[in-house]
């Protein structure tokens, strides 16, 4: 075969596609592409059995065939190749010659017989979905993804398609953030715990203005754009009740601006030791106080005038999960709902913008 | 150069059988011998000194002992009551300095270097210390008294029970010189044949020896022994080191093989372990499992997760690994330990598990309640209906 293409055009498919290699393969072939001449564009596809991608680019083909090349060494050179026409040509014993420009590599790879198959499955029914949409909520769940290993049903986004709604939920034991957003058509009932790695890939490739199409089947998650398709294998089991730990009808109320709220506790946490040791929110009358004691560093505290009249309560949280918890609200003011300290605080957007975080307390 | 330090060691008499002959009078003056029933399967874990005339030690086999000495009071060990008497002890010994290292349940090095502003010549301040013991806990140490940690455990053996043995620093060859080579740490049975067959039966012979010459003879062990028997030892006091793992296991009385009784003893291993735990501030990463069959074949099986400090998230992982087995002997022992030990984070609270503050609250307040009143006082009402509890 032989492959005509641009490399501005390749260099771009490759990023979409080769971050699914990983560092250390089972099999040496997972640390290959696979590059497919098909009539008048060139496929690359990348997987780790658990996550797969595949990209087609532009490309003038002569005839049909397939080879994979080690995923790095391609990207490294590409990358340092100057913006011009690209030619890929197979030689005899499975080897490529690339040449650019007035560069010229011959490349040793493995023949494509070997190279599991990225197969997306053919889904009863796509959802549409806006990619800004769709990269917003990754931003607002993504984060409060469990890393605990043994805790596999957490180690993902839970995705729940519902009648003219999405829901994606994530949590980590300590937290658990919900985005939902409304869509056009919604699919009933399906649901599917997305792995981590597939979720940040997502929001990676996703452009701004696109639309995207995903679907759950019984054992993947596929994701198609144009001239794109992931697909990822659904982590296997039973995801937490998240309902039932979001917090319905707490008492308490603070609606704050989120600008303050959070440079204040970034000021405050560097007193807070994170595993140990919680920012504490004491409220009363018309102030916040935020504070942070460490017996070997010090403390902090700063006072924040607010609109409350209600109990006097001190709640410890972990710095860290509150700041994660408002970064990804995109208006200012931030409501802030509690019970007492060993209830759970539930952190929303002022205006709704269909997302909300809860996260437990630490003791004080 | 330094002034000298002056460490003390601590070493209660006969602790085990002194403690039960302190809560039960009708003990006091018989020999007493706690370690399990004269009929049972169990080793002497403490004899009183009423016993000792008749041959009974510590590590021998109960039913020895029980030929030796059939009119003793055989006792089962009660480590719950120990452990709170040597919580009260250590407590004592933390009044006169902060560095105290427990060596186990019933002894522990003092560091009471510097601390004669405060108390006085450290002399004084060792017979302070046991005076303090007796009328708080009306038990009795020895206590040896010397610039460095072996001297001084050497020194609290010399003289039990209720002995003061104090080494002057520049005596500390001296004091050596006639004690058999056996006393020296590290001289087992094995060295110490080979020093004997040298003609080395004492520590004095010993230091006639040149260094090079036992060097020579037992590589880098020979230099420690060097130094041992002039009584060098650097080796600075530790406070309490913190654990590596922390378990609970049964020998049944009888080999069982009914899953209810021994689900029953898990969960009674683990709530015993997740005591500790909160106790020390700690959570666990690593639960293993320990079963001992009948033929004495021993399997363990691990899991980690999220670290814990929860008796019952202890109990359902081991009671997890524990029904992945096949039984095909009954079980002689069952074993639950805590490893991969990190500190408690101030309490992150879990969001998921909606029982899990509750449970935390309620095993808190347990814990303060088994302080006072002791183990069992409340337990895990599926514990309950144990008639037959083992241990």
């Amino acid at each position: 075969m032989e492959v005509v293409l641009d490399r501005d055009a390749f260099l771009k498919g490759l990023q979409m596609v080769s971050n699914i290699v990983e560092p250390r393969q089972t099999l040496p072939i997972l640390a290959n592409v696979l590059l497919e001449a098909d009539g008048e564009t060139m496929l690359i596809t990348a997987t780790d059995l658990e996550v797969g991608a595949r990209v087609s680019i532009p490309a003038t083909t002569s005839g049909k065939g397939a080879i994979t090349i080690a995923a790095r060494k391609l990207s490294e050179i590409v990358k340092e190749l100057p913006a011009a026409k690209l030619t890929l040509k197979t030689q005899d014993g499975g080897a490529v010659s690339l040449r650019c420009a007035g560069s010229t590599y011959r490349l040793v790879g493995l023949g494509p017989e070997d190279f599991p198959p990225v197969v997306p499955a053919a889904p009863p029914a796509w959802l549409t979905v806006e990619a800004k949409t769709l990269r917003e909520m990754l931003a607002q769940t993504g984060f409060a993804v469990s890393h605990d290993e043994s805790r596999f049903a957490l180690n993902g986004v839970l995705f729940v398609f519902q009648p003219k709604e999405l829901r994606l939920i994530a949590t980590d034991g300590h937290r658990l953030a919900v985005a939902v957003r409304g869509v056009g058509e919604g699919l009933s009932g399906v649901t599917g715990i997305v792995p981590r790695k597939a979720v940040s890939e997502i929001a990676r490739v996703l452009g701004s203005s696109e639309d995207v199409q995903i679907a759950i089947t019984e054992n993947q998650f596929v994701l198609q754009m144009p001239n794109f398709v992931m697909t990822a294998r659904l982590i296997e089991g039973q995801f937490p009740n998240w309902e039932a730990v979001v917090p319905k009808n707490h008492p308490g109320r603070l609606a704050i601006s989120r600008g303050s709220l959070s440079s204040a506790l970034r000021r405050v946490a560097v007193m807070a030791d994170e595993r140990n040791k919680p920012v504490k929110l004491s409220l009363a009358p018309a102030k916040l106080t935020l504070s942070a004691a460490s017996a070997d560093l010090g403390e902090a505290e700063e006072a924040l005038d607010v609109e409350y009249s209600g109990q006097e309560v001190t709640i410890g949280f972990n710095g860290r999960y509150v700041l994660e918890a408002l970064a990804p609200m995109e208006k200012d003011e931030v409501v802030f709902e509690f019970k007492d300290g060993l209830s759970p605080g539930l952190f929303k957007s002022g205006q709704d913008e269909g997302y909300r975080c809860v996260i437990m307390p630490m003791r004080i | 150069m330094p002034p000298a330090r002056a460490i003390a060691h601590v070493d209660m008499d006969a602790f085990y059988a002194s403690v039960e002959q302190r809560d039960r009078p009708e003990l006091r003056g018989r020999p007493v011998i706690v370690g399990g029933a004269p009929g049972g399967r169990g080793v002497v874990s403490a004899a009183s000194y009423e016993a000792r005339p008749w041959g009974v030690r510590s590590a021998m086999p109960i039913s020895r002992a029980a030929r030796l000495c059939p009119h003793a009071a055989f006792l089962p060990v009660d480590m719950e009551k120990y452990q709170r008497v040597s919580t009260e002890i250590m407590a004592i010994l933390g009044r006169f300095s902060p560095l105290v290292e427990p060596v186990s349940v019933d002894e522990a090095f003092v560091d009471l270097t510097g601390t004669a502003s405060l108390f006085g010549p450290p002399a004084g301040a060792v017979a302070a210390i046991k005076a303090a013991i007796r009328t708080e806990t009306a038990l009795t140490a020895s206590a040896g008294l010397a610039p460095n940690k072996f001297l001084a455990k050497v020194a609290s053996e010399l003289e039990k029970p209720d002995g003061l043995v104090v080494v002057a620093p520049g005596t500390e060859a001296a004091f050596l010189a006639p004690l058999p080579i056996e006393r020296l740490w590290g001289v087992g049975r094995v060295m110490g044949q080979s020093l004997r067959d040298m003609g080395v039966t004492t520590v004095g012979r010993l230091q006639a020896l040149p260094r090079d010459t036992l060097v020579r003879r037992f590589g880098a062990h020979g230099a420690d022994l060097h130094d041992l028997a002039f009584g060098r030892d650097e080796r600075p006091v530790v406070p309490s080191t913190a654990p590596k793992s922390i378990g609970a296991e049964t020998t049944f009385g009888r080999d069982r093989r009914d899953t209810r009784h021994l689900h029953a003893t898990l969960r009674s291993h683990a709530e015993r372990v997740a005591r500790e735990l909160r106790d020390q501030h700690l959570r666990a990463a690593t639960i293993t499992l320990k079963l001992r069959f009948a033929d004495f074949s021993t399997i363990t099986r691990a899991v980690s997760g999220e670290p814990t400090q929860d008796g019952l998230e202890i109990f359902r992982r081991a009671r997890d690994l524990f029904d992945r087995e096949t039984l095909h002997l009954a079980v002689r022992l069952l074993g639950v330990s805590a490893s991969g030990l990190g500190p408690e984070d101030a309490g992150q609270l879990p969001l998921l598990d909606p029982g899990a503050v509750k449970r935390d609250r309620v095993a808190r307040a347990v814990d303060r309640l088994t302080d006072r009143f002791g183990e069992g006082a409340v337990r895990p009402a599926s514990l309950l209906d144990r008639d037959d509890r083992d241990g």
